[in-house]
């Protein structure tokens, strides 16, 4: 299990409008940021499911040069991991080979990686350093003295004395620099001051609630917000925590020191704008679909004022960076960095405004406190998250001064989420009260009604959304899915049909689980994340109100086929039992690393080989190494068990390695330019598929398999595209891989990505093999 | 009795050192009667227990008590004397467990007068460790004391003390840790041969500990505070904290002499703490105590 690095604070995400505010850096202060939870711990929120590590595992070539050849001295080079381990490099130059990657003057050493990660790498010397890391396309026995496969730093070439490589591409500093400078590039709104004059503040709010939201974040929420005449959205809450009790941060006291507003506990301030990137440029009411979502948290005052932070710590269990924290629960993505280091599509990272689910609130026992008195301003403030919604009753809107935004091919439909909206306000939200009569929101969507006749949804399905997937997953998941395919964009229809497609065979795609289809077509998925990982439910609190609950994760694993975390007593198994992966089948050559890096809650590995050819003598480098390497004598199919254990617990899985000394070209040397990228090309870049225009063209389709329908023609983007599904850390959860092998993908299964056949996967296989080798560009 | 089997080392060290004393005393000492045995039993009721301050949070119990002493008197001239005292005693809870305890005490007193006759007045200055042992193992403590007191009868009926004490704790938790400072009063007044009748007013400042739901203000006011676990701990919300406090302290008695040796007493106290923050607590207990000296 990773090490818990600094004690942090606190986090979760769910049914609130706004995300909380922590303890955090300053914008600026310092390169880092704390984080306490390691991937390998249940309950590990926003470790998100693919961090876009820097760097692949692997054996890495660090040569030292210097910046004019001819030179003479000596060096030192520290390398930083990411779990803060250092390693150190020295060495001197009689005579350098200048700034020269292959120039064999300039020493060389070997840096392994054993998980996907980040480095930080320095150098110390009188003479000017320049430092270059290369992968060694050798994994399987590294050899500094080769050095080519240069993909990794510097991109650009030049001379750099320090690389900074992250160990995330998506949580870290430099990704929250990159966002506020894409959303606020004049520091417009870097105090929380600035941001209420910006957003028209200084006229006041529209509404103001205080409550305390029991599911959610746990905090005493003081929120304001106002509906601008540009048909703009504003929103801040003051978030209030009483943190002197360990463990005991989530309590009503949170809603008492609000109610004192006893500023000590004061944490910091979460802001959401919904707005066009340049509000001089477009309005929300005429061009709603240029309008999108942005995000802020503010410190605590200091010297009276609120500064912008890029980090928050929601739960205690580790600093995040910003906008990665909010994103994920509002339905939004995170895309990589752009090449130059700018934030890609301007900072519109596609998230939702969510809406206030009352009835999970605490209110304080006070007159103008109490909920009925804010029943009114909490629909308002609903109302509005409403009309930001494509689909949204066009009059009921203009009521409150919104233009619904009408959804581009390809976007977020949002008719799960009207639909939940008015399930609990009415159609055109009639309703004065959150959920009618008593409060309560009991809906359940036309997908999840148990239908008797059909048996899809089954007996009890309802239930299950209103125990488990309602309070519990919707929150996120509302938010997420698009308009793509058919019976996507038709309005929520009340008879339980999402239009006239063949909603169980082509609505399954997405994550929205807007119908019982969509949701138990994602079981296996389901068990892993929620019994195996602990990565769900999103967010501390609501992961422990479903855990605390014995009824509730019960409930789930009986509607999951298949479900192996179940006891014969009807208790399930709570995530933190060892796992053990030891990576993806495929045919490969030999000799060829092995990992059980994927793993989870595993101390220790043991490699056994289960099965081979006969006549053959496999060979495993070190039985008890997390990537030992494979070899053997004899072309055939290999069995390999990986057990990993834990405190007296074992889990063990076999990994199958076809070895095939024929295949050409060998892993080692695939490359994108040459192999990967024509392949996706000719395989995806087809009529009906990944292509821009011409016969077949898809609307919407997120993205395109070759260089010319890139956004400037270029190879590097369309390298940037693919490097963006994949996953180092698992690469058979690469989106480039689970695509087109048939998971939730439209296209379905594509020709020559059949796992479930041996005969069609060599296109998997070149693929899988081309990440495993650290997917190098040429 | 100590309840527990293994007592702590800070126990057994006053065991070990009541034993040495015990066995230093000289023969004599025993035929002179210097050395004396006690033992009270008593039965109590307390409706706050926990000293909450809420209402809603306010614990009522009841626990019976018993404590054997000894105690050995030493001479020193005609106006002065040590006095040795050790004392091992358990209380045991009805309901709240964690409180049940059992502790150890030693005590030294020098006592002295500066002229003789019935009237005149006497001072004693203690010494005193105290080692207890709860089922709740965040309140084990040690605690010294020390305490001026001067006493004077003023006729055969009617005879007063007074005095000033300083009391230090060193616990399992910071809860625990508490400081404090009392002056008190007392008046005796003898209603008959056996009966006799008393009072004590106390004023102690220094820190209280109560154990209720936080609140903010509580949190704001509170020194240290820890889930109880002798209330339910953080399952039950119910959280101990310490406060700097000023506790009026009233106790009105009844001794009654069985003959001699033995006596009943009863007695009543009223406490009421102020501490920072506007965090008020009452109590009341009521107790009944057989006393025996032999």
């Amino acid at each position: 299990m990773n090490a818990r690095l600094h004690p942090g604070r606190r986090c979760a995400l769910a049914a609130a409008l706004v995300l909380l505010a922590g303890g955090c850096e300053r914008d600026g202060a310092v390169e880092e940021f704390s984080t306490a939870i390691g991937i390998s711990e249940p309950d590990s929120f926003l470790r998100y499911l693919d961090a876009q590590a820097s760097l692949p595992a692997g054996n890495y070539t660090l040569v030292v040069g210097t910046d004019s050849a001819g030179q003479a001295g000596s060096f030192t080079v520290t390398a930083t991991l990411d779990d803060g381990s250092t390693r150190s490099f020295s060495g001197n130059w009689t005579v350098s080979g200048g700034a020269d990657a292959t120039a064999a003057a300039n020493p060389a050493f070997t840096l392994a990686l054993d998980r996907p990660g980040g480095v930080v790498l320095a150098a110390s010397s009188a003479t000017a350093v320049c430092l270059y890391l290369l992968r060694d396309p050798n994994d399987s026995a590294p050899d500094p003295t080769v050095r080519s496969g240069s993909r990794y730093a510097p991109a650009d070439g030049g001379c750099v004395d320090r690389i900074e490589l992250p160990a995330s591409g998506i949580a870290s500093l430099a990704y929250a620099r990159a966002y506020y400078a894409a959303i606020d590039p004049a520091d417009d709104r870097d105090t929380l001051a600035k941001w209420l004059s910006f957003n028209g503040f200084d006229a006041g709010a529209r509404g103001h609630v205080r409550f305390r939201d029991t599911r959610d974040l746990g905090y005493g929420r003081n929120m304001f917000f106002r509906v601008n005449a540009d048909g703009t959205f504003a929103a801040y809450v003051d978030n209030f925590q009483v943190q002197d009790i360990p463990g005991f941060d989530y309590t009503n006291l949170n809603l008492d020191a609000l109610v004192a507003n006893q500023r000590r506990h004061h944490i910091g301030t979460n802001a959401i704008e919904y707005s066009c990137l340049d509000p001089t440029a477009c309005d929300c009411l005429t061009t709603p679909q240029e309008c999108f979502v942005k995000f802020f948290t503010f410190l605590p005052a200091s010297g009276g004022v609120q500064r912008r932070t890029l980090v928050q710590d929601l739960d205690g269990r580790g600093e995040k960076p910003m906008p990665g924290i909010c994103v994920t629960c509002h339905g939004g993505e995170t895309p990589p960095l752009l090449p130059d280091g700018r934030f890609a599509n301007d900072g519109d990272v596609d998230a939702k405004l969510q809406f206030l689910e009352v009835d999970t609130f605490g209110f304080a026992e006070r007159t103008g406190l109490r909920r009925a008195d804010q029943e009114a301003t909490l629909k308002a403030l609903n109302h509005a998250v409403y009309c930001t919604t494509p689909g949204a009753d066009t009059a009921a809107c203009a009521t409150v001064g919104l233009t619904p935004p009408t959804p581009p091919a390809g976007d977020w439909p949002g008719y799960l989420a009207l639909g939940i909206m008015e399930g609990c306000y009415g159609a055109a939200f009639s309703e004065s009260r959150y959920g009618g009569d008593d409060g309560e929101c009991d809906y359940v969507p036309p997908g999840w009604r148990p239908n008797p006749n059909t048996g899809s949804p089954p007996a009890g399905a309802d239930q299950l959304y209103l125990q488990v997937v309602g309070p519990h997953c919707m929150v996120c998941h509302a938010r997420q899915g698009s308009n793509l395919g058919t019976g996507q964009v038709d309005a929520f229809g009340a008879d339980g049909n999402f239009g006239g497609g063949d909603d169980v065979a082509d609505n399954t795609k997405d994550v929205d689980f807007s119908t019982w289809a969509k949701f138990v077509a994602h079981a296996a998925d389901i068990e892993r994340l929620v019994f195996e990982e602990g990565r769900m439910p999103l967010g501390l609190l609501n992961y422990n109100v479903f855990w605390n609950d014995p009824n509730k994760p019960a409930l789930l694993g009986s509607f999951l086929p298949g479900f192996s975390h179940g006891n014969a007593d009807g208790t399930v198994n709570r995530p933190g039992a060892p796992v053990a992966r030891p990576g993806p089948s495929r045919t490969t050559t030999v000799p060829t690393r092995l990992s059980a890096a994927a793993s989870r809650f595993a101390e220790t590995y043991a490699w056994t080989v289960a099965s081979s050819p006969a006549g053959s003598t496999p060979t495993l480098s070190d039985a008890s190494a997390l990537r030992p390497v494979f070899d053997t004598d004899r072309d055939g199919e290999y069995q390999v068990r990986l057990t990993a254990s834990a405190g007296g617990v074992s889990d063990s899985a076999l990994v199958t390695l076809t070895v095939d000394s024929t295949l050409s070209p060998a892993p080692g040397d695939l490359t994108f330019d040459a192999d990967v990228g024509p392949l996706l090309t000719a395989t995806c870049a087809t009529a009906n598929c990944h292509q821009a225009a011409g016969a077949g063209s898809i609307a919407g389709v997120p993205v395109f398999w070759n260089a010319a329908d890139q956004p400037n023609g270029t190879a590097d983007e369309y390298f940037r595209e693919v490097l963006a599904r994949v996953n180092f850390a698992e690469p058979e959860r690469s989106r480039l891989l689970s695509k087109p092998s048939g998971n939730h993908h439209y296209g379905g299964v594509v020709s020559g990505f059949d796992t479930a056949d041996l005969n069609d996967r060599d296109g998997y296989d070149t693929v899988l093999n081309w990440i495993l080798a650290g997917a190098r560009r040429n | 009795m100590l309840k527990r089997a293994d007592p702590t080392p800070g126990i057994e060290n006053f065991l070990a050192f009541a034993l040495v004393t015990l066995l230093a005393l000289p023969a004599s000492a025993l035929a002179a009667k210097a050395l004396r045995f006690s033992v009270n039993a008593s039965l109590v009721t307390d409706d706050n227990v926990n000293k909450a301050p809420v209402g809603d949070d306010v614990r009522e119990d009841t626990f019976v008590g018993v404590l054997g002493g000894a105690s050995f008197v030493q001479i020193l001239g005609l106006n002065s004397s040590l006095i040795y005292r050790a004392s091992v005693g358990i209380e045991e809870y009805q309901e709240f467990d964690g409180l049940s305890n059992a502790s150890f005490s030693f005590a030294v007193d020098y006592k002295f007068r500066f002229v003789r006759g019935f009237t005149a007045p006497g001072f004693t200055l203690t010494a005193s460790l105290n080692e207890q042992d709860f089922d709740s193992d965040m309140r084990d403590a040690t605690t010294f004391g020390l305490l001026a007191v001067a006493d004077k009868r003023f006729t055969d009926r009617l005879a007063t003390a007074a005095g000033l004490g300083f009391k230090t704790s060193e616990s399992e938790s910071d809860v625990f840790d508490n400081d404090s400072l009392r002056v008190f009063a007392n008046v005796d007044l003898v209603l008959s041969e056996r009966a006799l009748a008393y009072t004590t007013l106390n004023l102690v400042s220094g820190d209280v500990v109560s154990t209720s739901s936080p609140t903010v203000d509580i949190i704001a006011a509170a020194d240290a505070i820890e889930a109880d676990d002798a209330f339910g701990g953080r399952d039950t919300g119910q959280f101990a904290y310490r406060l700097d406090a000023d506790t009026t302290l009233l106790t009105l008695g009844l001794n009654y002499g069985i003959n001699q040796d033995h006596s009943l007493d009863a007695s009543v106290e009223f406490l009421d703490s102020s501490a920072d923050g506007g965090i008020d607590y009452e109590r009341t207990t009521f107790r009944l105590t057989y006393l025996g000296v032999f």
